[in-house]
């Protein structure tokens, strides 16, 4: 098969275009309508800057999470094949494609103040998930998890396992083959996993204030400032949403250039 | 030019024919646009049924959210017929860009303290808001229900422990239904069929909140819009309110 690979027929050419345009009208909306000269006002207070902050803290914290818990999971995933590890993996993807305010009632009847297991925690240590940054971390960690465990797992399956075996061989290790081996060789699916579920984080609404609250400074993430402040300051709103676009369109194409553009140079 | 597979025409096709289907509605029923505080949403499903069984081909949708956060769709545009909001600040600010008839005032609902089943912070009163082991929860600033709490709360001279700032009052119920929360104020409504305690606020320090309703005299059906305005202040409507827990204005 020598087909040409570039020539894409005029159909598919016409409905991406649609799907192009589709992509772009909300943001051109949304662009148009910003006040502009109020943006810098609207960074600058104490309110956008407290929520940026606590959204910052909060999903870093969430990737790193993510990483810690998510790297060993898909690890396990790949590479063993114990009965169930579908179903385990279902389990561990689900929060992924689940609607985030159903995430955050679970979290709530589970780890919420009167929830099965939150219950004790509040009893016996005096801790509390509910109306706590770490209840934002929980459900920022619970949504974003998934896509560094799947992104690495897909890069673990792909990766060329003979030099890990040869690592073996010589007398390494599982764990040392695995950090100085196996890690190396999916640097690029880890990292793209790391910022994807990092981006998931720093985005997370719905889970968010149904699981942690809203409050300044401690819940109020700036996913959750900018839908506050829609009802009683569009304008202000806008500006936030361009400050989310503008931190994610930036993160996507450092992303792509670095990582994610090596197919494609190959 | 012959890499497209056979069926994707057909596909395409398809799918649009599957939008068209879609967007085209049912032409016989008339649609009446209703904007309600999240307080008023029970009363008005009740009033709903009624009156779509006393006005066949007409169909009712009751739109619910915070009146602050309605007033906002309003100002933006929203297709509205009727506007029932719970307090005249929201309803003023809807009504500089809508002309609405002058309003009248539907109900009266005065405000009440809730917390878990079995009260386990042993609230009594508006003075234990403000103790550092019970959580309180309430609105985000300019819904209603917070500038009646805070007006409340301010003439007892009270400074709450709040937690968390919902975005409407059903809100603050289900932080106190599921026991995030230790006490919240809400309406003397949304008692009913809410897992809760009330904790009743003297006559004397309580508040009323007034719900202003009026129908939209820029729009198409108007004359239906102000069919279920009487309606809603007729003896049904009152009687289905005063079930609800609201008081006759």
């Amino acid at each position: 098969m020598t087909r040409r690979r570039n020539q894409t027929p005029r159909v598919a050419r016409v409905l991406a275009a649609i799907a192009v345009v589709f992509f772009c009208l909300p943001f051109i909306g949304l662009l148009w309508k910003t006040p502009w000269s109020r943006i810098l006002d609207v960074f600058g207070d104490a309110d956008s800057r407290d929520a940026l902050w606590l959204s910052i803290r909060t999903s870093i914290a969430a990737a790193l999470l993510s990483l810690v818990f998510g790297v060993p999971l898909a690890w396990v995933l790949a590479t063993s094949n114990f009965r169930g590890r579908n179903v385990v993996r279902a389990l561990c993807l689900i929060s992924m494609i689940l609607p985030p305010v159903v995430g955050g009632i679970s979290l709530l009847f589970s780890l919420g103040r009167s929830g099965l297991f939150g219950r004790w925690l509040d009893e016996w240590f005096g801790f509390r998930f509910t109306f706590s940054s770490w209840g934002v971390i929980v459900a920022q960690t619970f949504v974003a998890m998934p896509f560094l465990v799947l992104t690495v797992e897909g890069a673990l399956r792909q990766s060329d396992t003979r030099f890990a075996e040869a690592a073996r061989t010589l007398g390494a290790s599982p764990w040392y083959a695995f950090r100085r081996v196996t890690i190396p060789s999916i640097a690029g699916g880890l990292i793209a996993g790391t910022v994807l579920a990092w981006a998931r984080a720093f985005g997370e609404f719905g889970a968010t204030i149904t699981f942690a609250g809203n409050y300044p400074g401690t819940t109020r993430t700036l996913s959750i400032e900018t839908y506050v402040s829609l009802e009683t300051d569009p304008g202000r709103s806008m500006a936030l949403s361009v400050m989310m676009i503008g931190i994610s369109f930036v993160v996507l194409v450092v992303l792509r250039d670095r990582w994610l553009g090596t197919e494609e140079s190959r | 030019m012959n890499t497209v597979p056979k069926g994707a025409g057909r596909l395409v096709a398809i799918t649009f024919g599957l939008l068209l289907v879609g967007a085209c509605g049912d032409d016989d029923t008339v649609t009446l646009n209703v904007m309600a505080a999240s307080s008023l949403s029970g009363a008005f499903a009740d009033m709903e049924t009624a009156f779509e069984n006393e006005n066949p081909g007409v169909d009712v949708v009751v739109i619910t959210a915070s009146s602050s956060a309605l007033a906002g769709q309003i100002i933006d545009g929203a297709d509205v017929d009727v506007f029932a909001s719970a307090d005249e600040t929201q309803f003023d600010r809807a009504a500089e860009v809508v002309r609405f008839d002058p309003p009248r005032v539907l109900a009266t609902n005065a405000l009440v303290i809730i917390v878990p089943p079995g009260n386990p912070r042993a609230v009594t009163g508006l003075s234990d808001l403000a103790r550092d082991d019970v959580l309180v929860a309430t609105a985000t600033e300019d819904v209603p229900i917070r500038k009646y709490t805070d007006r409340l709360l301010e003439a007892a001279d009270v400074e709450a422990n709040f937690v968390t700032f919902e975005a409407n009052v059903s809100g603050i119920v289900t932080k106190v239904t599921t026991g995030s929360a230790d006490a919240g104020i809400v309406y003397l409504s949304d008692l009913v069929g809410a897992d809760v305690e009330p904790i009743e606020i003297p006559t004397d320090d309580n508040l009323l909140a007034r719900y202003p309703i009026a129908a939209n005299g820029e729009s198409r059906r108007v004359e239906l819009a102000r069919r279920w305005v009487d309606f809603t202040s007729g003896e049904e409507g009152l009687a289905i309110l005063e079930a609800r827990g609201f008081a006759a204005p």
